[in-house]
């Protein structure tokens, strides 16, 4: 059984009575919820400390954290891998080896905490479906196991998928699932799912909402959000696809931590059995990191741990997080830039496809798959997604890899969307000169989105 | 279809899936704008009455107060400015799934749901408390890196025994409330001290439409055990005049829009289009002298989205009709005379801007007035008309759902009841008589009473 960290911090306690609590300063861009609960259960155990916690989104906690007023800061507690790295890299954290001796290396191939201790990881959030069961029983469909599921023609208008360039969690799960499944088989799998869905962004109701108001049956979208909706009353349930796809929350002492000895405090607290049971509230509902805590008897559900995984395979962070905001900018060129040109793309190569499967003509298969397989072609090649120039070309937020900024139209990106616009065109205009298309197959199965 | 209208058809079409599959609720607590559900989620729920065309300014203003605030500069330049002095970065801090707040239990735990208001004895120019000349009017625990925060409060509990009729004994508690590691200096011994919780934020919209006739005709009625009532009249900025007072514990606050822009500045530090200037004492040059987000902070669009979404959080109905102990309980209720002040049939006046909040039957156990509760509950600052003895009636509506919601009970201005018995307890001044008659109740009856009380 790995070793709880709670001990190794009592020795460190120090004498409190009438003197002012100590601060330990956190940024932090996690929610209020949140942050109320830690701190919370951390004051509690601590009474002589006292946290302050600055908010800053994680493209806003960059330049603060580099910046004069970063030396205020204690500790940086968020989720964003590639902020982590960066300081990292840059020396700008403390390594932490005792505290992060007792956790774990790995989740479902993706790295958890740094290899050299410099921050570590304080909770994991998996990506998966938020489903509405009774709105799936209504329709007789079944409950999606696998991404691969989604792409079926049956879901069409039936699910919700978060728009990468506005919705901050969704560009990390993109990227993982290109990352397993390949740069072209992920583009094809994403397009085609993305067939089905409408795309939702946030200012309005939560993604989970509008699955737990039966406005759609599923959503794709991140566990916690979905944890914690439903362990607060929503009639939903959370299914973990066949590809896992892990974000997990860092937590790094600041080298020039003012109160160095509060901070390992406070990153202890995180990382011991009190602060990873405090994820598991109804309000928060995110993965402890701890094992441990996954063969408990009020132990989540679903042990990530447990998942099966090709063996070797790795999520490989460092060259992910500086793709993510290309990986959106081709979303956006593929998908949301080309609106209904793209359903009316999916509508005639499913069209074709069963036209030819109907009539057993191998030949005319083959030729529906090639038009397919031009059609989705991406703008860049899996070389050019890694290449500086691409991220220059697409300016803003990619050179640096942030992924939270709305879109900014670049020449690049105007300049693929042309071109896929292209792509679709011809490949409807084959589909209609193959003959199997019926003569009015746009206007038939117009499912609205 | 484009991006922005599928937004639009998304949201009517959620407003449909909330509206299915309930059923028409019984007692509506909230007339039109009540909500069923009985979940963690109760007190967060757009009213079914809101017209669709208004549920993206709903989600706006959900979003703003939902906001962790940040300091200036920042890239997010739509939600910068936090501070330079404050209380907590969130509106929702201090009302976690818009409940109420709490007190702390320890010397050296920090205020997270609750906040000191402040002053001087005297009369400020709008009938107003006068602000403490160096601490103002709202002691602000927290400040951004760079700006002295004026200190910490400590609360210290006296605590003593009640003893009912049939021998039960109930611990009270007390707060004492003192300012330790005053960042200016001593504040003297003319200052005047509220400890206040946070408030539930629900079914507000409702308690706006109520209108000044039926409130001065409810203080004007005669009321059995001399219970009394009176209306508080404030000032309000964004009108510029004087207001009959609806919200805060003492009915300090007269329309949502004061309500909330006073909440923005005063416990984060925002500055909106009806409070331009940051609150800084002039004592305290770092504070005058710290970058801002804008002025003002918060964009008059901002604000109103805010003030909507308080306007139509509905309100949790009633489940007291399938059950029998709470049923006898609304019995004892009456008996005990807690209706006299705590009213449970309202209805609501013309609402200038929403037509679905006017003529509403209610039932928030209110009349929304001032009551002398008696030297206990006295935190003798006066608060406009308000003198240290008096309190607002605060509505019953949903408090039956607070230990699930809030996950722990805190009542009374203060939070010092952590039971609804201890609430009753307190109550002394004009409801002494109605106290008096729950001490004297059987065992059976009182446990109705709070099984009543719980199904609100
Ligand atoms: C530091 C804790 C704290 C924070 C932060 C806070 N509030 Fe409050 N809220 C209170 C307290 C205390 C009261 C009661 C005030 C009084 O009696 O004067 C209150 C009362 C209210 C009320 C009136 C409720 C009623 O029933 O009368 C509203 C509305 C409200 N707050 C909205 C907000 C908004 C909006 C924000 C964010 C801008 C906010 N609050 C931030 C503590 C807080
Ligand atoms: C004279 C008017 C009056 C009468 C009669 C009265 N109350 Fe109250 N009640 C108040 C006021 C005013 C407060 C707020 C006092 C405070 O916060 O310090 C209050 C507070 C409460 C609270 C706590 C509410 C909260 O949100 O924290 C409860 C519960 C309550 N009363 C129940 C009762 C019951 C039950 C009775 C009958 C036995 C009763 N009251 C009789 C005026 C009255």
């Amino acid at each position: 059984m790995m070793r709880w960290l709670g001990a190794l911090v009592l020795s460190c306690i120090c004498t409190f009575g009438a003197h002012a609590a100590q601060r330990v300063v956190v940024v932090t861009s996690y929610a209020q919820e949140v942050i109320s609960r830690m701190e919370a259960e951390f004051t509690r155990a601590n009474t002589d400390l006292a946290l302050d916690v600055i908010w800053r989104m994680p493209r806003d906690a960059m330049p603060y954290l580099e910046s004069e007023a970063g030396k205020t800061v204690d500790v940086y507690w968020a989720a964003s891998g590639r902020n982590f790295a960066d300081l990292a890299e840059q020396g700008l954290f403390a390594a932490q080896p005792d505290l992060a001796a007792a956790l774990p290396a790995t989740l479902a191939g993706f790295e958890l905490s740094d290899q050299k201790a410099r921050y570590m990881a304080s909770e994991v959030a998996l990506y998966g479906f938020a489903i509405n069961p009774e709105y799936l029983a209504r329709r007789g469909l079944p409950e999606p196991a696998s991404w691969r599921d989604l792409a079926d023609s049956r879901y069409r208008g039936h699910l919700l998928f978060p728009l990468p360039s506005r919705v901050g969690f969704a560009p990390l799960m993109i990227e993982a699932l290109l990352q397993r499944m390949g740069w072209t088989g992920g583009w094809a799998l994403l397009s085609e799912i993305a067939s089905n869905a409408r795309l939702w962004s946030p200012g309005g109701a939560f993604i989970t909402e509008e699955v737990a108001a039966a406005s759609k049956g599923v959503a794709v979208t991140i566990d916690f959000f979905a944890a914690s909706a439903i362990a607060n009353g929503a009639p939903m349930r959370f299914v973990y696809p066949d590809v896992l796809a892990v974000s997990p929350g860092h937590v790094g002492i600041l080298r020039n931590a003012p109160n160095a000895q509060g901070a390992r405090r406070f990153v202890a607290f995180l990382l011991s059995e009190a602060g990873q049971r405090a994820l598991l509230h109804p309000d928060v509902r995110k993965l402890p990191v701890h094992p441990d805590l996954f063969k408990e008897a009020d132990a989540p559900a679903f042990d990530p741990y447990a998942a099966p995984l090709p063996a070797g395979w790795r999520y490989d962070a460092r060259r992910g997080a500086v793709r993510l905001a290309v990986d959106s900018a081709v979303f956006d060129a593929l998908i949301t830039a080309q609106g209904a040109a793209h359903a009316r793309l999916w509508q005639a190569l499913r069209a074709a496809r069963s036209a030819a499967l109907a009539r057993g003509d191998a030949a005319a298969l083959s030729l529906v798959a090639r038009v397919q397989a031009s059609a989705l072609r991406p703008p860049i090649d899996e070389a050019q997604s890694h290449s500086p120039e691409i991220r220059e070309g697409l300016g803003g937020r990619a050179v640096r890899g942030g992924t939270e900024a709305p879109p900014e139209a670049s020449a690049l990106s105007t300049q693929w969307q042309s071109a896929i616009a292209r792509q679709y065109a011809d490949a409807v205009a084959r589909l209609e000169a193959s003959g199997l298309l019926a003569e009015d197959w746009s206007s038939q199965a117009g499912v609205k989105q | 279809m484009n991006l922005v209208l599928r937004a639009v058809a998304a949201i009517a079409l959620l407003l449909c899936g909330l509206a299915h599959g309930r059923e028409p609720s019984v007692p509506a607590a909230g007339g039109s704008s009540t909500t069923t559900l009985e979940s963690r989620e109760a007190y967060s729920q757009p009213s079914q009455a809101l017209p669709p065309a208004l549920l993206a300014g709903f989600f706006a203003g959900r979003s703003l107060f939902r906001q962790v605030w940040i300091i200036a500069p920042a890239l997010d330049g739509e939600v910068d400015g936090l501070g330079p002095t404050f209380n907590r970065a969130s509106c929702l801090a201090c009302h976690l799934k818009n409940g109420r707040g709490g007190a702390p239990e320890s010397h050296e735990e920090p205020l997270r749901g609750m906040l000191v208001r402040l002053s001087v004895p005297g009369i400020g120019p709008h009938g107003g408390p006068v602000p403490h000349p160096v601490y103002g009017d709202q002691f602000n625990d927290a400040a951004i890196p760079g700006v002295q925060r004026e200190g910490r409060v400590a609360i210290d509990w006296i605590r003593h025994d009640e003893v009912l009729a049939d021998g039960t004994i109930v611990e009270l508690r007390r707060p004492v409330v003192s300012l330790a590691e005053p960042g200016f200096g001593p504040p003297g011994d003319d200052i005047l001290l509220s400890p206040r919780i946070g408030a539930p934020v629900f079914g507000l919209g409702l308690l706006e439409a109520v209108s000044e006739k039926t409130m001065r005709e409810l203080a004007a009625r005669a009321k059995p055990d001399g219970v009394r009532g009176r209306v508080n009249e404030v000032w309000d900025h964004s009108l510029g005049r004087t207001v009959i007072g609806r919200f805060g514990w003492k009915a300090n606050a007269g329309t949502l829009r004061q309500q909330i822009a006073s909440a923005l500045l005063g416990d984060l530090g925002i500055t909106s289009t009806v409070l331009e200037r940051e609150n800084c004492p002039p004592a305290q040059r770092a504070c005058a002298d710290a970058v801002n987000g804008g002025t003002p902070e918060l964009s008059e669009a901002q604000l109103q989205a805010m003030v909507l979404y308080h306007q139509a959080l509905s309100v949790p109905a009633a489940r007291t009709h399938d059950d029998p102990a709470a049923l006898r309980g609304e019995q004892v209720f009456h008996r005990a005379g807690c209706g006299s002040c705590h009213l449970p049939q309202l209805t609501t006046g013309t609402h200038e801007q929403h037509a679905w909040l006017s003529h509403q039957p209610i039932a928030p156990y209110s009349d929304l007035l001032l009551h002398d509760m008696g030297e206990g509950l006295a935190d003798d600052r006066p608060d406009y008309l308000a003198s240290g003895r008096e309190w607002r009636t605060p509505p019953l509506w949903g408090i039956g759902l607070t230990a699930l919601i809030s996950e722990r009970e805190s009542y009374l201005h203060d939070g010092r009841a952590r039971s609804l018995i201890e609430a009753i307890l307190w109550h002394g001044g004009e409801a002494q008589a109605a106290r008096e008659r729950v001490r004297a109740l059987p065992a059976a009856e009182r446990e109705d009473l709070l099984r009543f009380l719980r199904s609100l």
